[in-house]
């Protein structure tokens, strides 16, 4: 509904990604900019929102990034755009079969992703350098 | 919120600060206006959503800012928000024929508004589009003609915009400063309230939480009439000299 109703739109008219000056430095996430995200499931694109809200986590000695990503987008309506859903699994709340997959483990790159056959290959990539076969139940 | 009873009492008396009595409607219901409370306004825009729905205004571009979440700039004609709401009309003693502001948004055409209104504290009382009409907000008067409140007010989920009679909604705003003082908000204030102020006090006005210039507001905005009189004043006494160094060229050249 919010990308099919043009008030709402225009209250969040790009899909983006939040994060932290630091993970920004680190990846050369330029805000405003683009980057793309990628799963062991697909990849999308999304435009650059830096902010201080976005807070490194340290878990167990080690520091976890976090990428905040809306789940409304895709090609469709006012605001058009990748989609968050391409990157997560399909697991549906028990309640009411809503896709309650609201934390994934990602990788974050500046720039566009790739278009056309591109697309799958650098999954693939991510997928093979993962170690990710027939057998863990994610290749494809 | 209480307010809009479509059976006003007729009998109230405002004494001077009354625009719609001051232009002749000598039955005027009492006046009404919004009381903005920023100290509780989350920012949604459910407000600025509202009024583009139920006034029909179309959206404003669908740009990304990156400005955290606010993706609407500034306030313009397709896009509201809240709005400061100055009704004081603007009687010019000593002036033949008083100059008059805005008495109330419908009975006033809008270039009138927007030539007579003094600078719009929050930029969109009075908007002009790209083809240089000027747009003013209605308090969404065919609500009210149904005993609705203004559609902004409605959506508000936190109660920060506030509709109702002026008197109360002014009462109100003094209780709620005192109360944020006591709580060490010593920061807070009302802008707009005071009936005394260049404006006459606006219909609509704000409890702010540092100085009106944070919030891009006049600090001590002024109608913009009120130096028509000494400037009526002193275009006569420009013409009457005029009119004398005309006339003294003439007799200069009468011959002998």
């Amino acid at each position: 509904m919010t990308r099919w109703t043009p008030y709402l739109a225009e209250l969040q008219p790009a899909f983006f990604c939040e994060v932290s000056p630091e993970l920004a430095e680190l990846r050369r996430l330029e805000h405003g900019g683009w980057a793309n995200i990628v799963s062991a499931r697909g990849v999308v694109e999304a435009r650059v929102l830096v902010t201080a809200r976005m807070t490194p986590l340290r878990v167990s000695g080690h520091v976890l990034h976090q990428i905040g990503i809306p789940f409304h987008g895709g090609p469709n309506g006012y605001t058009t755009g990748d989609s968050m859903k391409e990157l997560s699994s399909i697991v549906l709340d028990p309640n009411v079969h809503i896709q309650e997959v609201k934390a994934l483990t990602t990788d974050i790159q500046p720039g566009r992703r790739p278009r056309g056959p591109g697309r799958p290959q650098l999954v693939r990539d991510y997928q093979q350098r993962a170690a990710i076969t027939a057998e863990t139940g994610l290749y494809r | 919120m209480s307010t809009t009873n479509p059976s006003y009492p007729l009998s109230v008396v405002h004494v001077g600060a009354d625009p719609a009595r001051n232009a002749g409607y000598a039955d005027a219901p009492p006046r009404v206006g919004f009381f903005t409370d920023t100290s509780i306004c989350i920012g949604c825009k459910a407000c600025e959503v509202a009024c583009k729905e139920w006034n029909e205004v179309p959206d404003d571009g669908l740009e990304w800012t990156g400005n955290s979440f606010d993706n609407t700039r500034g306030l313009g004609a397709n896009t509201w928000r809240h709005v400061a709401f100055i009704e004081q009309p603007t009687h010019v003693e000593g002036v033949d024929g008083a100059v008059e502001g805005p008495s109330s948004s419908r009975r006033t055409s809008a270039t009138a508004a927007g030539i007579a209104c003094p600078p719009a504290p929050t930029a969109s009382s009075i908007s002009v589009k790209e083809d240089g009409r000027v747009f003013k907000c209605t308090l969404c008067y065919d609500r009210l003609d149904v005993g609705e409140e203004p559609a902004c007010a409605k959506a508000c989920p936190t109660n920060s915009i506030q509709f109702g009679e002026l008197d109360e909604l002014r009462e109100r705003a003094a209780d709620r400063v005192t109360h944020l003082h006591d709580s060490g908000v010593s920061q807070a204030r009302l802008y707009g309230a005071d009936p005394d102020d260049g404006v006459g006090g606006n219909g609509a006005f704000f409890l702010l939480l540092d100085e009106p210039e944070v919030y891009g507001l006049p600090p001590d905005p002024v109608v913009t009439t009120r130096d028509l009189p000494r400037t009526c004043h002193n275009v006569r006494i420009a013409a009457a000299g005029l009119l004398a160094g005309i006339a003294a060229t003439f007799m200069g050249r009468r011959p002998s």
